[in-house]
């Protein structure tokens, strides 16, 4: 297949690739950029730049003849004092050719084709004033945004030049800072006298089609040169500061075309823009349907109210499974819901010869009484009534509402004098737990994890974990964090950390597929004090509703939980190898066709 | 059924060698055929494959072949070439060989394009392939008067048995999911040193829960040598996934696993119904394979192949999905490539969202029937 073949053929499959941002950015998607798009819209400039948008007319007036006229025009303005003499430029040599041009085309320098280029000066600040400031902040992609621009003070406007003046089809070009330079506007019909800092670079233009050169200026073999390491660099300085100078805008060679070409071309760049933003409108929304349409019927999972419920509600996902779950964030989605159907009694079958929860909590009481006589812990004062109501749905017969702190040991940390802090961290000796060592899998990390020697350790008087523990976060923007402590089996907790031991070790699997389950993570709201930083006390946590199993029925339950887990964490593995794979294939096409 | 034969294909003599030689191809042809059609695909595994298997495994003239999900017969009239063309010489050879071959299948059509692709291969009464499902006999029924030297078996896949058939199983092992019932009934099946070659999917190598019980077993009670890793399209039309090819004996605990990974042939981009897979293309394996007896001494790593010990198997809770370790993640710049790579990765993501939904799905049915009992 040729790379138009290929191109047209797979059109919906690399311009609907994404990307995830690490961070969020602006914009209605937020963490996802829609980089087929993207891709799709730098593919339009870079043909349009070479001539392979539209046909080449050659009744048109080719554009070397364009270049005489427009010399003799800067000739004129030489004369009439407009303008200082231009020095002589040099000729653009092959090598400086980025790319042939076709038939009626000729390369030209900036310089060539404007009247004026110029950076604007420092300015003399005022909050008000007859003359406004453009600064970088102003000229964003597609749009130039007066309402951040301050004054010029107007004492100092006579040492302005009429030329500095921002006129009708001025081109500004940002010149200054990573992120910043490169960006580049046409400003159109000026309302407001302006002139530009000193970051700023205006480029005015000679019988010349302004956008199309802010057509050339944004595509990407002009964008990738605004980068100090590219070969064919535009700028000058280090990664951080780098500046494009004037000269160096002065020097650019752009490809033009004939003059009615030109203006053939933009037309055709901006149908074609405009489609672009409307498909971006439309994978917009469609993201946002799917997100709905994942809720909604994953919601109705959870929230059916018998089996039969139960029963078409899952018939809905599962007709719809293939087009629900394609995305990493559905997989999280359906993680949870895996799980809240787990502490429900939902997910796996009741065996009546199971010996009922009731039963189980006679043994952990067993337990307790065991350890209370051994002197290991403190006998509680006295639980108050479990509300089931609280909870929102009926639990199987044989289980039973506890609160957490029947099933388990709550252990705080030492908090005392003893405290170790940044200075008591050695290279190796007895773990040192803190939030941060949390690993989304449920382990503790190996690398980061801060160590403190053992007589440190053996002078803290509370908050030593034993190898069937879960640690449990209380504070912060982190709170319900929780963990097993593997790999280790020696360590303590730090302030934000709670140990919970349960009482039967075999049921922690159990106790931490509740934690992370919704029904574990919302009791929090039940008693953080909606402050910003929320904060829960170890009692808080001991009046969480648990739901509990018999126990081989909560074998059952960790078994399958495990089963389903491994598979969606597989799934959203290879379902974020295929969108890397989907956006190598969109730059590769857009590769392809403009070389 | 052969007299039925006789009758309808006048001018086809039956009793001569020759003949029925030729029928026996024309009929791997046409089951090869059904399935790119897409008909009872899922009991016709490659040819390529079962020859591979076959031929490494080696079972001897008097050893009893077993495949307890024979689906079509492949491994069978595999097994069969493969020991008349090694181990067999006399008259007295072929009636031992016509013993020593035992096969069960399920479900009806298979069955019988089993037994019709016995007889065309030569065996006179098929009888020993019986139309039954293995899995629904408790798993301790099966005596030691049973067991078998040589099991070669690709269990179906992502399928699931019907409710009770996985009582037969002990509580440790049951599942409902058909290939992990066949493991342990593998397992049980083997005699002491008996050797068995299985077809598995990556699922089985990573998955957890029960399978992680199941792959312990395996570990413990087998020596789980070498594990072939294919590549996709291998089974194609029928699935996109990958598969792998186990070899394990048992008697001895696995001490380290030998993986290979398969290439494509040079300028494959995949296999394809043109363009399927050869046996040929295992000649490097066969070279690199060595000998059991003296534990594999002579295996090298290559950029194909790896080792990994027992521990570091432990360590990993036996997630036996290890990639190899020699090849770098590279980023092809050819769009013909990547749409290639970005079809196959769907359809393995495809492949996973089929059984998530059915694991799933089971669950939630199961679960269900017991309401009413609500509090």
């Amino acid at each position: 297949m040729n790379t138009q073949e290929l191109i047209t053929a797979h059109l919906d499959l690399w311009t609907g690739a994404v990307t995830h941002k690490s961070t969020a950015g602006r914009g209605r998607n937020g963490k996802i950029e829609l980089t087929g798009i993207k891709k799709l819209r730098e593919l339009v400039l870079e043909l349009a730049v070479r001539g392979k948008l539209v046909d080449q007319d050659p009744s048109e007036e080719p554009a070397s003849v364009l270049l005489e006229r427009i010399a003799e025009e800067r000739a004129r303005l030489v004369k009439e004092g407009k303008i200082k003499k231009p020095k002589k430029l040099p000729e653009i040599a092959e090598e400086d050719k980025p790319f042939e041009l076709p038939d009626g085309w000729e390369w030209a320098r900036m310089e060539a084709i404007s009247e004026y280029i110029q950076r604007g000066k420092g300015p003399k600040y005022a909050n008000s004033g007859k003359v406004r400031i453009v600064s970088q902040k102003c000229v964003q992609w597609s749009s130039f945004d007066l309402n951040a621009s301050r004054f010029v003070d107007d004492s100092s406007l006579s040492s302005y030049q009429d030329e500095r003046y921002i006129r009708n089809n001025d081109i500004l070009w940002n010149s200054t800072g990573t992120g910043t330079v490169g960006r580049v506007i046409i400003v159109e019909n000026p309302r407001y006298p302006m002139v530009a800092d000193s970051h700023v670079t205006i480029i005015r233009l000679l019988a010349t089609e302004p956008s199309h050169i802010l057509n050339y200026i944004s595509s990407p073999s002009v964008q990738q040169r605004i980068e100090p390491d590219h070969e064919n660099s535009l700028v000058s300085g280090t990664t951080k500061q780098v500046e494009l100078n004037s000269g160096s805008v002065k020097l650019l060679a752009v490809p033009l075309p004939p003059l009615e070409e030109q203006q053939r071309i933009v037309e055709k760049v901006d149908e074609l823009m405009a489609l672009c933003d409307r498909l971006e409108q439309k994978a917009g929304d469609q993201l946002e349907a799917h997100e709905v349409l994942v809720d909604t019927l994953l919601d109705a999972l959870t929230r059916s109210a018998d089996a039969e419920e139960l029963s078409r509600s899952w018939a809905r996902v599962a007709e719809h499974f293939d087009t629900l779950f394609t995305t990493e964030a559905s997989i999280d989605k359906l993680k949870q819901t895996i799980l809240q159907l787990a502490v429900m009694g939902r997910l796996v079958e009741q065996d009546p010869n199971d010996e009922s929860a009731s039963v189980l909590l006679e043994k952990i009481a067993e337990e307790k009484s065991r350890l209370v006589n051994e002197g290991k812990i403190k006998k509680e004062k006295k639980r108050l009534e479990i509300n089931q109501a609280d909870a929102g749905f009926d639990i199987p017969k044989n289980w039973a509402w506890v609160n957490l702190g029947e099933l388990g040991v709550f252990v705080n940390g030492d908090r005392s004098k003893n405290y170790p802090n940044r200075e008591d961290y050695v290279a190796s000796g007895i773990a040192w737990i803190n939030t941060g060592h949390i690993r989304p899998d449920g382990t503790l990390t190996r690398k980061g994890m801060h160590f403190i020697t053992r007589e440190k350790f053996d002078s803290l008087r509370g908050g030593k974990i034993e190898p069937t523990d879960l640690v449990y976060c209380l504070r912060g923007a982190t709170f319900g964090k929780t963990a097993f402590v593997t790999p280790y089996e020696e360590g303590a907790i730090a302030s934000s950390l709670m140990i919970i031991r349960p009482l039967l070790p075999i049921m922690r699997k159990y106790i931490y597929s509740y934690l992370v389950s919704p029904l574990g993570r919302s009791q929090i709201f039940r008693f953080d004090n909606g402050s910003a930083q929320p904060n829960l006390s170890a009692n808080s946590v001991m009046m969480y509703l648990v739901p509990l199993p018999p126990a081989n029925e909560q074998r059952r339950i960790v078994e399958k939980v495990d089963e389903l887990m491994v598979l969606c964490n597989e799934l959203k593995a290879r379902l974020a190898k295929a969108g890397e794979t989907r956006t190598h294939l969109a730059e590769a096409m857009v590769d392809q066709a403009v070389n | 059924m052969r007299q039925v034969i006789n009758k309808l294909q006048d001018g086809i003599d039956f009793n001569t060698q020759a003949d029925r030689h030729q029928l026996g191809d024309m009929y791997e042809q046409i089951l090869k055929d059904l399935q790119s059609a897409g008909n009872a695909g899922e009991f016709y595994t490659p040819r390529a494959v079962t020859e591979f298997m076959v031929n490494r495994v080696d079972p001897r003239l008097d050893e009893m072949v077993m495949d307890p999900a024979c689906g079509t017969g492949g491994f069978l009239t595999c097994t069969i070439e493969h020991k008349r063309s090694h181990y067999v010489q006399t008259p007295e050879d072929e009636q031992s060989l016509q013993a020593s071959i035992r096969g069960i299948e399920k479900k009806p059509l298979p069955h019988l394009l089993a037994t019709t692709n016995l007889i065309l291969h030569g065996i006179e009464v098929p009888e020993q392939i019986r139309h039954d499902n293995a899995l629904a006999r408790p798993l301790i029924s099966w005596g030691p008067k049973e067991r078998v030297d040589v099991i070669l078996a690709n269990p179906p896949f992502g399928g699931m048995e019907e409710d009770g058939i996985e009582t037969n199983f002990p509580q440790a092992f049951r599942t409902r999911e058909t290939a992990d019932l066949f493991m342990t009934l593998f397992i049980q099946l083997l005699k002491e040193g008996g050797r068995a070659g299985v077809v598995l999917p990556d699922g089985f190598l990573f998955g957890e829960g029960m399978k992680t019980r199941l792959k312990e077993k395996l570990l413990t009670e087998c020596n789980l040598h070498t594990i072939v890793r294919l590549p996709n399209g291998v089974f194609s039309p029928y699935t996109g996934i990958k598969t792998n090819l186990l070899f394990f004996s048992k008697g001895r605990p696995t001490e380290q696993i030998w993986y290979y990974e398969h290439p494509y042939p040079e300028g494959y981009k995949s296999y394809s119904k043109t363009k399927p897979m050869r046996f040929a293309e295992f000649a490097t394996e066969i070279d690199w394979w060595g000998d059991e007896s003296d534990g594999f001494a002579s295996r090298q790593e290559t950029e194909q192949a790896w080792k990994v010990g027992i521990e570091e198997i432990k360590a990993r809770n036996y997630n036996l999905d290890i990639k190899n370790p020699w090849k770098g993640e590279q980023v092809s710049h050819d769009p013909e490539k990547l749409l290639a790579k970005y079809a196959q990765q769907q359809a393995e993501i495809q492949e996973l969202r089929d059984q998530i939904k059915q694991i799933l799905g089971d669950a939630l049915n199961h679960a269900t029937r017991e309401e009413g009992d609500q509090v």
